[in-house]
């Protein structure tokens, strides 16, 4: 079922995982529950950090889930279930094993830290998107937690919450669950989810205030606890029912029983002796009693006696009456004491009343529990006499359990440890880009401050008397060019800092010079307003391609699924068709390369395979030897010299004769003109190879010249006369007069021919005065659709221009509008969505009929240009000193 | 540069002068320098590495004479050879033409020649020509001497001058003769007339259209 340990290796270089998982909806429910089950291949891929999650059946990317801010958790027992945390989402897998859920987790793992550490790469953390969340909760918290001690403990919080539990007194043990209880509820939010455990301790918080019936209700919410804690623990049979003694929380009950009972034993003994001394004492009541009665009688025999007598013996008698006076006090407390015991004994015995009944009540629990417990009663009768026997099984259930429950602990630990050094990793790099920004704004205002006076003192009016005036300009200006010295020297200082921010300032990513803006005093101020706006809509592209997930995920997903395929071994990738509207949104920057060689290569496969039949050497290495083995100078490659260095001049890798891309083209444009003899070299095509070369590695490159020359663009399009290309400007007036009559009568009105500007559109695939990003996506669509996008683009640049260009009354503005008509394309959106919707039908078919009626007009009419220019040339034949006439046979070979 | 266009004509309509709009096509080889002219004429620029022109390129640039404001409607086309199939189209109807070589290039100075050849045979009859040698600041790796190509301009009726659009040398002085050589008569059709005929023509079109070889407007 599983393939994640056999095509590992495989993907070991391709940073992707995958395997089949279960992606289950509920992870409590029984595993035999299958209904909510789906089996599906999920790839975890470590350059997004991301999840994809796959139909089985037929390869849809269902779900990409973005672990970089993720955090995962796993059920404890020998199931694999785990779940992926992102926010408050929760995605639940069930990997049938628990080995295979660790290793599952450990790339998990892996993949987020490596995503995040890809995200860090990223220059700047634009604002968060819809998909990347914060960082949750979780990990914030588990940094404080990281250093308390328990972390290392083995124990899951349960086992040591039980553990303490059962050594403290009662009344810290309280505190101590209810913030451990608390400390559970921080922490592992999910982990309560599963199981409803963190509840559990208050209510033996209830049971040592001893109050009787909150107990009760108390013992039902315990028997209901233990119950589902029973059912998650095993829901295999044979195991459920569980020997009350073996069971920790009904052993500590009964120890407390225990305990309870013996202090009741303690207080009967102590009734007993208070009995015993009670009883003493009516003993001796009982005999001063009879001595008093003895007394009385004495004494009335006395009375009733002589009088000598009582005289003789009144002293005696007095003393007898003294004592018994004392004796009669001395007996009284006594039976003072006496009720005071008996009033403690009452005390003693409702206690022992209020005791016996919390055990009776503890029985009923515990015999609730054992009816409860199992799910079938005949089990249960079973059970309660074969307990013993059980027992065994049960304890090593329990030991099982435990053993999970460490398993889960000690990832959890993991987890924890691991969100932890993410989090410190992040808050250090969030801290030093922090100072580096500061830095930079330092520097942004003493730059600032400096230029701002040094302008001031340029613009200084010379308000001073015409006499001094002059002699003041004087002593200023070297002022100022000290101070402008001053700052070269400074800014050489710093250069070791900044050399690399500079270039990024001057060049955008690919190379080209960003539009600066010149304080030079001769600089319209619509020149700087031109600049600011191109940076405005750069700005504003790169924000659109930062803000919006959805269309850079659907990106990922088409990539990762081609991936799969050439992981599977699939030589020619399959292109589906709606990959047609997703490259019509446009491909994000960061995806160009290879988005582009995937167009290329699928295209050109069969050319590819075509051409090196014959031998082992690459065609195009075949086509550069072949070059290098001619040994004389091309007219072809002489004019390829001459444009090599008059190629995209505003791009740092065509710049100057030294720069990095000049070779690669020069071989690029030669391959391609031994490629096709007939075609040579067109000026234009430098342009082309030079765009492909930013994206494509030069072999590609070639690779994009053929498809683009031989299979995209019509035939005869850069040959000797241009021809398809002539063809194609006609086309496109036809397709004009038809879109946009309005300004097709007004151009033909001013009799101007749009061919200024559309025809390099053609010829260079819009490589032209148009703002790169818009012409690189036209790339997008064209290296797919083919030449009918450009005439889509050419008409939806028309259509966004139409009113400007009706509003020029006169020829040379007019002309003077189309030489600049690029700067307004700026939109590439805008351009697109005109483009590819709003000038809708727009059919090859009608291309095609108007490509095949024009090509005979413009034959003829090219071949009558022939005609004229063979009729002077042996007039020029007949001047020596000129070698025209070669020149022009090698070019036209 | 759209800006530039409306600074060139001041005054209109009252005695001090007039306006005259021509159009101007460059011609020649690949590289020799044609859009570095037209560069240093209109922006006072020069670039080192100038792209290569696909197709043609439009600017405008105005000068003044003693009483007249002369405004160049310039086409600057593609050098290599399959582009000239598109030249006709550029070259008809203008009323001048500088055709350019490089002085450090014989091929060049041949290419030049050929272009002079065409231009006096398909364009306009009154066309304006001027030969203008380029890369002059080039002057150690010269091959095509001053004296043969004065003599073959003098031989042609063609203004000529070797320029420099690196050091600027007879930029601005190359197009001022042309200016003062294109006849100024007071012509009976506006501007406007001699400019729309002159410019976007197709090659399909019959080039009999000699009528507004130098007009200009008031």
């Amino acid at each position: 079922m599983m393939s994640v340990a056999s095509d590992d290796g495989e993907f070991e270089d391709s940073k992707l995982f995958k395997g089949h998982l279960f992606k289950t909806s509920r992870s409590r429910l029984p595993v035999s529950h299958a209904g909510l089950r789906k089996k599906r291949l999920v790839v975890v891929d470590e350059r997004f950090g991301k999840v994809f999650i796959i139909r089985y059946e037929d390869g849809e990317v269902l779900e990409q889930i973005n672990i970089v801010s993720a955090s995962y958790t796993m059920d404890h027992g020998d199931s694999g279930f785990f779940s992926i945390h992102i926010g408050n989402v929760k995605h639940e897998f069930d990997a049938v094993s628990h080995e295979q859920r660790m290793i599952w987790l450990k790339h998990l793992q892996r993949a987020r830290s490596v995503g995040l550490l890809r995200q860090k790469d990223k220059p700047i953390p634009l604002a968060p998107s819809g998909r990347t969340e914060p960082r949750s909760s979780l990990v914030m918290k588990s940094v404080d937690i990281e250093s308390l001690p328990w972390i290392d403990d083995p124990l899951s919080p349960n086992e040591i919450a039980s553990k303490k539990l059962s050594g403290l007194p009662v009344g810290r043990e309280c505190t101590i669950l209810s913030s451990l209880t608390d400390f559970e509820n921080d922490t592992f939010v999910d982990y309560s989810a599963v199981e409803p455990k963190s509840d559990y301790f208050p209510d033996d918080e209830g049971l040592s205030t001893g109050s009787v019936p909150q107990n009760k209700s108390g013992f039902k919410n315990l028997s209901r606890r233990v119950r589902s804690f029973k059912l998650a623990v095993d829901g295999l049979p044979g195991k459920s029912l569980a020997s009350f003694a073996d069971c920790r929380n009904c052993s500590k009950i009964s120890n407390r029983m225990r305990s309870i009972e013996e202090d009741l034993k303690a207080r009967e003994v102590e009734n007993c002796a208070l009995r015993q001394s009670l009883e003493i004492l009516r003993d001796q009541c009982d005999v001063l009693t009879v001595e008093k009665d003895n007394l009385s009688h004495v004494q009335a025999l006395i009375s009733g006696g002589s009088e000598i007598a009582e005289l003789l013996k009144s002293g005696q008698i007095l003393e007898i009456l003294r004592a018994k006076d004392s004796a009669i006090l001395e007996s009284e407390q006594r039976a003072r004491k006496a009720d005071e015991l008996r009033r403690d004994v009452r005390s003693l015995q409702a206690r022992v009343e209020t005791y016996e009944e919390l055990v009776r009540a503890k029985d009923e629990a515990i015999a609730c529990l054992a009816n409860s417990v199992p799910l079938d009663p005949k089990r249960q009768r079973v059970h309660t006499f074969t307990q013993t026997e059980d027992s065994n099984a049960d304890i090593s259930g329990i030991a099982r359990s435990i053993a999970a429950a460490n398993a889960r602990a000690e990832f959890m630990n993991n987890e924890v440890i691991e969100c932890g050094k993410l989090l410190q990793e992040a808050s250090v790099q969030a801290e030093n880009s922090r100072s580096v920004a500061r830095e930079w704004e330092a520097r942004f205002y003493q730059v600032q401050s400096k230029y701002l006076s040094l302008l001031n003192d340029l613009h200084a009016p010379p308000d001073a008397p015409p006499c001094g005036g002059t002699s003041e300009g004087d002593v200023r200006r070297p002022e100022v060019l000290a101070r402008l010295v001053r700052d070269v020297i400074d800014s050489q200082d710093a250069r070791a800092f900044e050399t690399n921010a500079a270039q990024s300032a001057v060049y955008d990513e690919l190379g080209f010079i960003r539009q600066t803006i010149d304080l030079t005093p001769d600089q319209s101020t619509s020149s700087r307003l031109l600049s600011l706006r191109d940076r405005a809509d750069d700005m504003k592209q790169e924000l659109m391609e930062a803000q919006n997930p959805d269309w850079r995920a659907s990106w990922d997903a088409f990539l990762m699924t081609q991936d799969l395929s050439t992981c599977a071994g699939d030589s020619s990738p399959k292109i589906k068709p709606d990959f047609k509207n997703l490259l019509r949104r446009g491909v994000p920057m960061r995806d160009r390369r290879r988005v582009w060689s995937l167009l290329v290569r699928s295209q050109v496969a069969e050319a590819a395979e075509q051409t090196a039949t014959d031998s082992n050497v690459r065609y195009y290495q075949r086509l550069l030897t072949s070059m290098w083995a001619q040994n004389k100078i091309d007219p072809v490659v002489k004019q390829i010299e001459l444009d090599l260095t008059r190629t995209l001049p505003n791009n740092r890798h065509y710049d100057s004769a030294r720069a990095d891309g000049i070779p690669r083209l020069r071989r690029v444009l030669i391959a391609f003109s031994l490629h096709r003899p007939d075609v040579g070299y067109c000026q234009g095509l430098n342009r082309i190879a030079a765009v492909a070369l930013l994206f494509l590695s030069e072999e590609d490159a070639f690779w994009a010249m053929c498809l683009i020359i031989d299979r995209l663009m019509p035939p005869e399009y850069y040959t000797r006369t241009l021809l398809g290309a002539q063809v194609d400007q006609r086309v496109l007036k036809d397709l004009l007069a038809d879109k946009l009559p309005r300004l097709s009568a007004h151009l033909a009105e001013q009799n101007v021919d749009i061919n200024l500007c559309t025809f390099n559109w053609f010829l260079c695939i819009y490589v032209d005065n148009i703002p790169t990003r818009t012409y690189l996506r036209i790339w997008d669509t064209f290296l797919f659709e083919g030449s009918k996008v450009l005439f889509r683009y050419a008409v939806a640049a028309f259509v966004i221009c139409e009113k400007d260009i009706l509003a020029l009354k006169d020829h040379v503005s007019i002309f003077n509008y189309l030489r600049t008509i690029g700067e307004s394309l700026t939109d590439a959106q805008r351009l697109t969505e005109v483009a590819f919707y709003e000038i809708n039908p727009f059919s090859m078919k009608l291309i095609r009929n108007l490509r095949e009626r024009h090509l005979i007009a413009v034959k003829a009419q090219l071949d009558e240009l022939e005609a004229l220019r063979r009729d002077f040339k042996p007039m020029v034949e007949r001047n020596p000193s000129t070698n025209f006439g070669e020149d022009r046979k090698s070019d036209e070979e | 540069m759209a800006a530039r266009g409306n600074t060139g004509p001041k005054p209109n309509g009252s005695a001090q002068g007039k306006i005259c709009q021509f159009k101007l096509v460059l011609l020649g080889e690949s590289a020799v320098g044609k859009s570095s002219l037209v560069l240093r004429f209109v922006k006072g620029q020069f670039h080192e590495y100038q792209e290569s022109t696909i197709g043609a390129a439009f600017m405008t640039q105005t000068v003044c004479l003693d009483d007249t404001t002369v405004k160049f409607e310039i086409w600057d086309t593609a050098g290599q050879e399959r582009y000239h199939s598109l030249a006709p189209m550029y070259y008809r109807g203008a009323q001048a033409a500088i055709v350019v070589y490089d002085i450090s290039n014989q091929d060049t100075f041949g290419r030049a020649k050929g272009w002079v050849k065409e231009l006096q045979r398909q364009a306009s009859p009154t066309i304006v020509i001027a030969l203008a040698g380029n890369k002059s600041d080039l002057a150690s790796k010269r091959m095509v001497e001053y004296d043969e190509a004065q003599t073959y301009a003098e031989e042609h009726g063609l203004l000529f001058m070797e320029t420099s659009a690196k050091t600027a040398m007879n930029v601005n002085d190359i197009f001022l003769a042309i200016a003062k050589k294109l006849p100024k008569s007071g012509g009976p059709g506006p501007g406007g007339d001699a400019g729309s005929s002159a410019t976007g023509r197709r090659i399909t079109e019959a080039d009999n259209q000699p009528s507004s070889g130098a007009s200009c407007c008031k």
